[in-house]
């Protein structure tokens, strides 16, 4: 069969169809032979059926497969929520609306629960933080008030040479009290931490401080307001400086210095007597 | 007998790899398998009527597709995009239709 004979088959088969004219489902059939199906008149010769290249036939294959798989993904989709409330009637839509705005507004009145929910432990996260740097300040301090650990930072350092002995226990607390009146926080006598509870004594006529002999130099260190130590402890009028002065061979030096550290008391103090009062006992 | 298999392969790689549809095609994915549909029973029907060329089943079926997809596409940019929609999908089905009836009197000889 050759071409020209395929054409004047196929105008021959097609002139009725197109003078059946004026119904409906023939006009549609005349679309459809045109363009949405295969196999017009023109163009069928070029590639008759019994020799069909590969590719092409692999390549329809491949159509039908897509369409398979787009047929698939499309019945799937449409079964999602979208796709079922298109299908469904104005009234049933205004309920299922009322409802998700219903739902809506809950969970907006949640969120803005869980904001000040939030909102509020941060903000005691963030009390605590201070109250806990607050302890943690209030801690150090009595740690050093204590004795228990060593101290540092400006201060003075007074060196008393007594080789005949006349400095008196009287004299070293008036130093003591003087440096504490003018501001010092920790003091050491010869490498001796102070505490609350230190006391000096004789014995023997030797300087004692909390039970250990003193080696005469003393050496008295404190750390706190340089400045202030001197001019308005230790060297003040009448003071203990001046009483110093006033023994025979005792010679004195005074050095103000950027860096002291006062070393910690070797074991705490055991306290037997001393019990706490309650904390709300003093409140009430 | 190919395409067939091709048609079922397809069917399952979809339940298998179970696609989700981006919500940018979603309007678009049911005019474009109507279309499809259309081409596929077009050729199935040049087949019976051994017409059946692979060249112009493809152009066809990509043609159909396109367009229509480009139909609804107008549509939507027009504000008219579910009405056209319909009206392709309308347009789709009849031609779908009218193609099942000449397979029907191909194999009925009715």
């Amino acid at each position: 069969m050759n071409r020209l004979q395929r054409r004047a088959r196929h105008a021959m088969r097609s002139a009725p169809r197109r003078s059946m004219g004026s119904g409906m489902v023939s006009t549609l059939e005349g679309e459809s032979g045109r363009s949405g199906t295969p196999g017009g008149p023109d163009d069928v010769g070029a590639h008759p059926p019994d020799r069909r290249r590969p590719l092409t036939q692999v390549a329809v294959a491949i159509a039908c497969a897509l369409l398979g798989f787009l047929l698939v993904a499309q019945v799937r989709a449409s079964e999602s929520v979208g796709e079922r409330l298109a299908a469904e009637r104005e009234e049933d839509l205004a309920v299922v609306l009322a409802d998700v705005t219903e739902q809506s507004d809950r969970l907006q009145a949640e969120i803005t629960d869980l904001r000040l929910l939030l909102f509020e432990f941060e903000s005691t996260a963030e009390s605590e933080e201070l109250a806990f740097r607050n302890l943690q300040k209030r801690l150090d301090d009595l740690r050093i008030l204590a004795g228990v650990v060593p101290a540092e930072n400006e201060g003075v350092v007074l060196q008393v040479a007594d080789p005949g002995r006349q400095v008196t226990h009287e004299d070293l607390v008036d130093i003591v009290h003087e440096m504490r009146n003018a501001g010092a926080e920790a003091i050491a006598v010869n490498g001796q931490r102070l505490v609350a509870s230190s006391a000096f004594s004789t014995r023997n006529a030797r300087l004692v401080l909390d039970g250990q002999p003193l080696e005469e130099p003393y050496r008295v260190a404190a750390v706190g307001p340089s400045e202030k130590l001197i001019t308005s402890g230790l060297s003040i009028p009448g003071g203990a400086l001046d009483r110093l002065g006033s023994y025979s061979d005792v010679t004195t030096s005074v050095e103000e210095l950027e860096h002291v550290t006062i070393p910690a008391r070797g074991e705490p103090v055991p306290f037997v007597y001393g019990e706490p009062v309650p904390a709300d006992a003093d409140s009430g | 007998m190919i395409p067939l298999i091709a048609l079922v392969v397809g069917a399952v790689l979809g339940l298998v790899l179970q696609p989700a549809v981006p919500p940018f095609l979603a309007p678009y994915l049911p005019v474009a398998v109507v279309a499809a549909l259309d081409a596929v029973f077009g050729g199935v029907r040049a087949r019976l009527d051994g017409t059946f060329s692979d060249r112009r089943f493809l152009i066809s079926f990509l043609t159909n597709v396109v367009l229509a997809v480009f139909l609804v596409f107008l549509g939507d940019q027009l504000g008219v995009g579910s009405e056209l929609s319909t009206a392709v999908v309308v347009v789709l089905g009849v031609r779908i239709f009218s193609n099942l009836a000449a397979v029907r009197r191909h194999l009925f000889r009715a």
